[in-house]
Parts: structure tokens; C-alpha cells; sequence
């Protein structure tokens, strides 16, 4: 296993919730939302992670978001996963860490309603202005709830 | 929309730019807030053509998705089927037969080509070199004639699918398309000469909105964006994906960060992604056989795909459920990394520098055709032609004062 993963190990031991190695350059490590930005600090500025961007997945359990990070020289890519309640889909900003995450984490919101704590400027990024509060095209239930009205 | 600042007695003008310009493939909006010339702030609204790439490819099948995500970008529309496909092999684990590697790299080296020919082209038109841009868009089309050649369109090549490519290069083709790159080699050495040796363009760019190592990190800035800014990283050198690792080839570093160092960035890219298709022409002399691994199906799991574009890291996230569908497609485009990098890069300059500064980092935004300079009375209203004519005005009297001193 790489070093820059036994590093997060010893640091991180019971912090952990899963890691799990895809293939040879790619791990995931689940962790809870509380300590996103403790994981995101220590990968963005001990590891000298290379920040890449987040996706959120909303999947049966839950809102995912993944936080991936790329570690170039070595040839890694580790990317963070939080998995969100349905109901409040809240998680803190990581734009005091990263300030690159401002942009992605607006188009998170707009797309999945994710309310983004501590965000600096939460405002609508790339769904029009007159788009429908509450309806966010990449949630699973989107086409049911737009087929009602 | 002009607000007056505490202590200070200057006026700040909020300038908005585009959203849309026929010209650019990503409408995008900006405010520049300027007191007098000094761009203070700037903000940033995109997505106004938002085609709902992510969520369409959740509706298509794995062998369709490379089609869609072709037409994200023309200008490089390589490079995202290839990131896609590089996510689903690393879903499946598949292994690519040599060959289809080398194809794969030879496509995209001649799609960064004409990428960064365009770009060298737009940038002089913006500083009113439009020799520079005349020429640097007539020596791309020889570029576009090879890809005819080898893939039989001039864009959107539908060359990539998941396991291998669609096409196959002919061993009896591979002399004209040399002959080709070698008529292409001298015409780059004109631009080279043009924008290197320029003393205006040295005065226009050099020390002009410099990004630093630091903010490269902040705002994850890609490609040669980072590269102009001493910062050592290259998707085909650091994950390597199709032939990069089988070939010799160097990875260009400039330090300086500012626009020059971009520009010379991209030119010297331009020699090395020659020297990378020779190789690969001459590699596939020495590797017949398949082109493609034949995939029957996707398992479930996550794949992350990477691939270098002109203009810097193009990163797919995959997700299958074991269907023929991906279940989540994530795309994210270099330049939503590079184009926040204008927070740090503008501030401080003025309006004239603004304009070169936005087009250095190639975004798939360049020019505006809609502009308005809104004082307090709005009443003074500049287009983008005007912004394009401030930052040439500027070019024209520095050329003057350089003769008058001389």
C-alpha cells in the first residue's frame, strides 16, 4: 500500500469508516461529514494532494459526495466519499481549505441540493434564475416529480 | 451599479462580460469591478449553455456515451471520449491492445496541435497581431487535413470506444501523413519567431497577469496554465493512459506564469507533440495487430478517467450499477479549474490587460461580443469590440513610442 494511504491510516485510524482500493491508482475512503474538513486538510495541505474536483451522486442510501484528490507524482488518485441524509442534505464547505471548491460546490447545490455550510457566496451557478425552488435535476426522483405537476 | 468605497473617493464601475458571443463554444459571464482602469474584482457566472451532458449520458449506453461527450467540445473533442473511456476501462479493469494505444495517442498529439494553433491565432488577434492569427489559422488546416486523413472528419473524429479505437491507421498511409507533419514543423518555427522574438509582444505579456505556484494549487489550475507557472505536472506523464509511457517525450515547464510564459509554453508543446506522433507512426510499423479488446460488459463500481486536453487535465467519474448504463457521469472540463484562476490573475491590471490575461489560460472563453461599461448614469456602453480595440490601441502606441525612442 502507498505511503500517502498509511499516513491517512495512522492519522485517521478510527476515522475511517471504509477503504477500499478500486484498482492500482484509485482508493476511496468513506468517511463521516463531521470529519470532512480534518481528512480534506490533512490530504489538501500535509499530503500536497493535488485538489480535483467533487461529484455528488444521489444514490439509494443517500447523497454522495466524493472528494477527489490526485497525488501525481505517485500516481494516485484518493478520492474522499461522505454520504448525506436525504432529508437535510447538509455537509460544511470546504472553500476555507480549498478555495478552488467554491464554484463546483455551487453547481453541487444547484444540481442536487446540497446546502453547503460556511459557503461564501451560495448563490445560484448554472441553473437559470427562474428555475423551481426545490427541484434538482440530477436527484433520483426528479423525472416522478416532474411528471406530476 | 457603481459603488463608492469607504475612505477612498474613487468610483468602481462594474463591467459586465458576455454572457454570449457566437464565437465561443461556452457562453460564460463575468463582472469586472474596475476603479478607473485597476480591475478590483471579478466574478464569475457560467453554465449559460448547459446542455445537460451529465444527465443525458445517464440515459445512453456505455458504447454510446463516447459520441455524446465528443460534442462537449469542438476544439478538443478528443479528449473527453478518451477520459470517458480511460473511467470505463478503469471500471473493468480492460487492457488495450498496443496498437489502439498508439492510434489513440496520435489523435490526440494532433488535436493538441491545432488547439494550441488556434489559441496562438485568437491570442495575437486580441493584441492586434492579426498577421499572427491570420497565419496561425492557416497552418492549422493542414493539421485538420490529417485528421481527415487518417479518421475521415476534420472534427468530432469518433476514434475512441471502450476496449480499443473504431478505426484503424493504414501502415501504407503512414509516409503522407509524415510528409504532412514535416511541412507543418517550419510553419511553427515562423509563429515561434513571430510571438518569441516579438519586443511588443514581450512588452504586452511579460510580467502581465501572473499566476503564482501557490494559487496553482488553491484553484487547481491544469495544464499548461499550471505548467507556465514552474509547476511539474502533466497527466501524461504523471497517469499515464494510452502510449505516453511507451514513448520518449518531455514534459515543457516555464517558470515566469505570466502570459508570455503561456504562450511559450504552447509553442514549445507544439514541437513536442510532433516528436510524440512521429514515434507513434514509426511504433506502429512494429505493432500490427488488433485495435480494439472486445467488452461485453460493464461490471457495477466506480472508475475515474483522466486524460491530458490542450488545455489540461479532462477528469470523467463513471459509476455503473452492472447495467449497460452508466448510473452517474461526472465531467469536469479544464477550464472550470483555470478560469476561477482570473480572482488572482486580473486583479490589479487594467481593463486593456484583462482581455489578454482571460484569453491566456485558452478558455473555451475568449472574446465577448456583448459588453457594457455601466457608470453611475449608465449611460457609456462598450462592446466587445471595443474591449478587443482598447487592448489593440494599446499595442499600437507602444509600437509608436518604440519607434519614436529609436
Amino acid at each position: 500500500m502507498d505511503k500517502a494511504i498509511e499516513k491517512i491510516k495512522t492519522n485517521f485510524s478510527d476515522k475511517i469508516l471504509n477503504l477500499y482500493k478500486k484498482s492500482a491508482k484509485r482508493y476511496y475512503i468513506s468517511i463521516d461529514k463531521n470529519d470532512l474538513l480534518d481528512f480534506v486538510n490533512f490530504v489538501f495541505n500535509n499530503l500536497k494532494a493535488r485538489y480535483m474536483i467533487e461529484t455528488g451522486v444521489d444514490t439509494p442510501e443517500g447523497i454522495e459526495i466524493l472528494y477527489h484528490f490526485a497525488l501525481d507524482k505517485k500516481e494516485i488518485v484518493i478520492s474522499l466519499k461522505t454520504l448525506l441524509d436525504h432529508e437535510k442534505p447538509e455537509v460544511e464547505s470546504i472553500y476555507s481549505v480549498v478555495p478552488g471548491a467554491k464554484w463546483i460546490e455551487r453547481e453541487i447545490m444547484d444540481i442536487l441540493g446540497v446546502k453547503f455550510l460556511n459557503h461564501p457566496n451560495p448563490q445560484r451557478f448554472i441553473l437559470s434564475d427562474d428555475w423551481n425552488k426545490n427541484e434538482y435535476p440530477l436527484r433520483r426522483d426528479y423525472e416522478k416529480n416532474k411528471n406530476k405537476k | 451599479m457603481s459603488d463608492k468605497k469607504n475612505g477612498n473617493n474613487k468610483e468602481r464601475t462594474v463591467i459586465p462580460i458576455g454572457p454570449y458571443h457566437p464565437l465561443q463554444e461556452e457562453p460564460e459571464y463575468f463582472q469586472l469591478h474596475v476603479e478607473g482602469e485597476i480591475v478590483k474584482k471579478i466574478e464569475w457566472r457560467s453554465s449559460y449553455n448547459h446542455r445537460g451532458i451529465e444527465k443525458l449520458s445517464q440515459t445512453m449506453s456505455f458504447d454510446q456515451v463516447p459520441f455524446l461527450v465528443e460534442r462537449i467540445c469542438g476544439i478538443c473533442s478528443t479528449s473527453h471520449p478518451l477520459a470517458y473511456v480511460n473511467a470505463v476501462e478503469d471500471i473493468g479493469e480492460i487492457k488495450v491492445p498496443v496498437r489502439a494505444k498508439y492510434i489513440r495517442t496520435i489523435i490526440a498529439e494532433l488535436e493538441r496541435i491545432h488547439s494550441h494553433l488556434l489559441w496562438v491565432g485568437l491570442a495575437g488577434h486580441f493584441l492586434g497581431f492579426n498577421t499572427v492569427w491570420m497565419w496561425a489559422w492557416k497552418y492549422r488546416e493542414p493539421v485538420l487535413e490529417i485528421m481527415e486523413a487518417v479518421t475521415g472528419n476534420r472534427q468530432n473524429y469518433a476514434m475512441m470506444k471502450v476496449g480499443g479505437v473504431r478505426r484503424d491507421i493504414d501502415n501504407e498511409d503512414i509516409p503522407s501523413i509524415k510528409k504532412m507533419l514535416d511541412k507543418l514543423i517550419p510553419k511553427i518555427d515562423l509563429l515561434k519567431g513571430a510571438v518569441m522574438d516579438d519586443p511588443i509582444i514581450h512588452a504586452r505579456t511579460k510580467g502581465i497577469g501572473v499566476l503564482t505556484k501557490e494559487d496553482v494549487a488553491n484553484y487547481g489550475a491544469l495544464g499548461p496554465t499550471s505548467r507556465a507557472s514552474g509547476v511539474d505536472a502533466d497527466i501524461r506523464k504523471d497517469f499515464p493512459y494510452a502510449a505516453y509511457d511507451l514513448i520518449d517525450w518531455n514534459v515543457i515547464v516555464e517558470e515566469e506564469g505570466d502570459v508570455f510564459a503561456k504562450a511559450v509554453v504552447r509553442i514549445k508543446e507544439m514541437y513536442e507533440s510532433t516528436n510524440i506522433i512521429y514515434q507513434c507512426l514509426d511504433a506502429l510499423y512494429k505493432s500490427n495487430g488488433e485495435i480494439e479488446t472486445i467488452v461485453k460488459e460493464i461490471p457495477p463500481g466506480d472508475g475515474i478517467g483522466q486524460a491530458e486536453a490542450p488545455r489540461g487535465e479532462v477528469f470523467h467519474f463513471v459509476r455503473s450499477d452492472g447495467t449497460n448504463q452508466p448510473v452517474r457521469h461526472k465531467v469536469r472540463a479544464p477550464s472550470f479549474c483555470n478560469v476561477p484562476t482570473f480572482e488572482v490573475t486580473t486583479v490589479g491590471e487594467t481593463i486593456s490587460d484583462a482581455a489578454i490575461i482571460l484569453a491566456a489560460v485558452d478558455p473555451c472563453y475568449c472574446c465577448t461580443e456583448r459588453m457594457g461599461v455601466i457608470n453611475s448614469s449608465g449611460e457609456k456602453y462598450l462592446t466587445g469590440d471595443d474591449l478587443i480595440k482598447l487592448s489593440q490601441d494599446k499595442t499600437e502606441k507602444m509600437r509608436k513610442s518604440k519607434k519614436e525612442n529609436k
